[in-house]
Parts: structure tokens; sequence; C-alpha cells
């Protein structure tokens, strides 16, 4: 079963894959892409919030990533893959009210499902990075 | 095949579970120039099975300030706005706005104020016309003095039947009403009105678009945000609705309709309608409208 904050994350993944590829996007595109696909207004709300964030604050996303991701450059790395990345650093960077867990466990989920084989793990090992630097652990934990 | 058959009855359970479900999204009450109160509106519209209707009064959504008492129909808050456009005037049907929005009420109530003025000229217009005029203030005191309501020039036209000087309402137009010249530019233009249902969260859509209107205009107005137009209108022939359509198809407009029922036959609530399935586009469109705002 997905739930309704899981589809929200499944097209935020959608479009900002979608605007990687295709940077005229339009802002009645990218509402008519939401309405579509969820029918809640509180998902749809939060679907846009992570898109919108994102893109906002790409920059710094890029400029994470690139520091956690040795050997990789972002434009080498699947489209896929740096777009998951982006939205599971946003989460864990500026969404402090989501567990880092959970951002983890969904990031795998999808990328399992739009992946390839390699991107499950391949997610894991830099998200769980970035998770180090952005959330610590305490000390006495 | 005679009547009553086992074969025609089936045929007729099978024909009504293909009808499509209906919409009249466009209807007036006693807030500005219907004969049938709101209440009575939607009680006549759940009574025929509409899935949804929309109380579209002239400058006034005084119909939706209180709620209705719960039916099988969904009503849809809705106005028709008096605008200008190139100098002619024209009517914009806004949906699903919130009516409390106060820069909206502010724009409707300039409208209101318009009508009153205009009202006032209609008067002095037919002077010889009616029997007196004078009397006319003292038939329609409630409507003038609240607030809530929006003069028509139909209020006169009943008048002008009540003191049989006419035979009906259309024979009132036809012998005076029609040669009063309304002069007045001071009515919102069609931008400030799209503008004001869209900042209100709603959709707008241009109402019974004219003969003369072109391809050229509509995608004029849809630059200025308008995000539909009526093609369902009991006035209108096959050809016209189906090239509105071609038009509505080629713009990415939504497609609305309605009878335009002010209580007399023949436009009578549910005369002319959409599809639910139209209904559910011009919701997506709305919910479209209230995310591209956020992302601006």
């Amino acid at each position: 079963m997905i739930y309704r904050r899981s589809k929200a994350r499944e097209v935020a993944l959608q479009l900002l894959y979608r605007v990687d590829l295709n940077p005229s996007l339009s802002k009645a595109q990218v509402a008519e892409f939401i309405t579509a696909r969820i029918n809640d207004q509180i998902s749809r709300d939060f679907a846009l919030l992570l898109y919108q964030q994102t893109m906002q604050n790409l920059s710094q996303i890029d400029a994470m990533l690139v520091q956690s991701a040795e050997n990789w450059r972002l434009p080498r790395m699947a489209a896929v893959d740096r777009n998951l990345l982006r939205l599971g650093t946003f989460e864990l960077s500026h969404q402090k009210e989501t567990p880092s867990e959970v951002v983890l466990n969904e990031s795998i989920e999808l990328a399992k499902r739009f992946g390839t084989a390699d991107s499950p793990s391949f997610v894991n090992g830099i998200l769980d990075k970035i998770c180090s630097t952005e959330r610590p652990k305490p000390e006495n934990a | 095949m005679p009547k009553g058959q086992p074969f025609t009855s089936l045929c007729q359970s099978l024909y009504k579970n293909a009808s499509t479900r209906r919409v009249d999204l466009h209807t007036h009450s006693t807030f500005s120039d219907g004969i049938c109160s709101p209440d009575s509106v939607y009680a006549s519209a759940c009574k025929l099975g509409l899935e949804a209707i929309s109380i579209t009064d002239h400058d006034t959504t005084a119909a939706h300030h209180s709620p209705f008492q719960h039916g099988r129909s969904e009503m849809i808050v809705g106005v028709e706005i008096t605008c200008l456009f190139n100098a002619k005037i024209y009517h914009l049907l806004g949906y699903m706005m919130d009516p409390s929005n106060p820069s909206f009420q502010a724009g409707l109530s300039r409208n209101k104020a318009i009508r009153k003025i205009r009202f006032l000229k209609m008067i002095d217009f037919l002077k010889g016309r009616v029997n007196d005029p004078s009397s006319v203030m003292d038939d329609l005191q409630v409507q003038w003095n609240n607030p809530d309501y929006a003069l028509g020039s139909r209020h006169l036209a009943q008048i002008l039947v009540n003191q049989k000087k006419a035979h009906s309402i259309q024979n009132a137009y036809w012998k005076h009403l029609r040669f009063f010249q309304d002069d007045n530019h001071a009515w919102l233009t069609i931008q400030e009105a799209c503008d004001l249902i869209r900042n209100a969260g709603g959709i707008s859509m241009l109402a019974h678009p004219p003969e003369n209107i072109t391809l050229s205009d509509l995608a004029l107005l849809k630059g200025f945000g308008l995000d539909g137009i009526e093609v369902e209108y009991p006035g209108f022939k096959m050809n016209r609705r189906k090239l509105l359509k071609e038009w509505a198809l080629k713009l990415e407009f939504c497609i609305g309709g309605g009878s335009d029922c002010h209580g007399v036959p023949p436009r009578t609530i549910g005369s002319s309608s959409i599809t639910i399935l139209e209904l559910e586009k011009i919701k997506l469109r709305s919910e479209g409208n209230r995310l591209c705002s956020v992302l601006s």
C-alpha cells in the first residue's frame, strides 16, 4: 500500500525528473501534473512543497551532494538517482520534523521502483553520509 | 414493441443506468432577477436528480451566505458578474470562489452600486410608459434597501407586466426596455472581474458567448485569466455549440453550461446542462489554479 505522503514524494520525484530534462516546465503544467496524480489536497500541497522548496534550494542541495558523493559528479549520475538524492537531501536538511529513517526508507523504496538495480544501495550510501552531517546523533546516544 | 414488454423494460432500465449524470451551472434566485428562492432552486435540483447545481446571481453571492439544507445535489458557489470588454457588456460566471473574500465583495459592491444608478435611469426612461414610476420604488423597497440584492431590468419588466403594460416579461423587453441605452462605463472590466474571481480562489467562465465573439477575442480573454466558456445554453443551436466546443478545445478552456433559469418556463432548472465529467474538469482546473498561486 502506498501511503499519501509516499505518493506525494513519488510525484515530487517525477516532477524533479521532468524539470531536470525539460527546464521550461510552466507553472500550469506543474499544477496539472500534481492534480492529475493526487486526489487529496493535503498530499497535493505536500508534493508541491517538496518540489518547490527543492527547486528553490537546488544550488545548496547540489553542493551538499557533490561534497558527499566521492568520485561522482552530478551530471554523471543517472537522472532518477540524481533527483532522488536531491529530494532526500532536501528533506534531511530542511524538513527536520521528518525522521531521518523515514527519509532514507522512502528514498530507497523509490529507488527500487524507479531506479536501476544499483540505485537503492547508491542512494542509501550517499543519503546516509548526508544524514550524519545534517542530523548528527548525540554523543551519549 | 408494445409498452410494458420485458424487452422494452429491459431497454428502459439499461437506458436509465446509462444516462449521464447532469449538472446545471447557471441559475438565478430572488437575490437577483430570479423568481425562486435559493432554497427552492436547490430543492428543485435535488428533486430532478441533478448531481450539482450553482446559483449564479447577478453581482451577488448572497444566496450562498447561508448553508443549504442537506440534499443529494452538490451546491457550487457561483456568481454572474457584469463586466466590460471592448466597450460592450459581457457576463462572466465565477465558480468555487470564497464568497467572504473582502476584495471580491468590494468588486461586487461596485457593480451593485452601478446597478442602482442604472435602475434609476431606467425608471426615468419609463416615465410616460408606466402608470406611476414612483410606485415602482415602493414595490422594490426591500431589494433597494438591502445591499445583498442586485437590481436588474427584469424587476422593471415584471412591474410592467403587473401594470398590464406588457403581457409577458419578453413582451416588456420588446415593447419598452430594449430602447433603453445603458451608457454606463463604470462596470468592472473583464480583466478586473477575472482577477477578482481568481484571487478569491475561483474559476471564471464567459457566460453565453455572443454571436460576434471571435477566436482571437477568446485568446485575448485567456490571457486575462479566463478559464472556460459556456457552451451548453438554451438559446444555442447545435452548430453554435459545436463551434464553441472546438474553440474551447483549441484554447484549453473548460466547458460550462446551464439553463440560465430565472424561474419562468421554458428555461427551467436542468433544461440545459453539462455532464459530471465536465464539472470534474472544472474542479481540477480550480485546484490547478490554487496550486499555481502557491507556486508564484
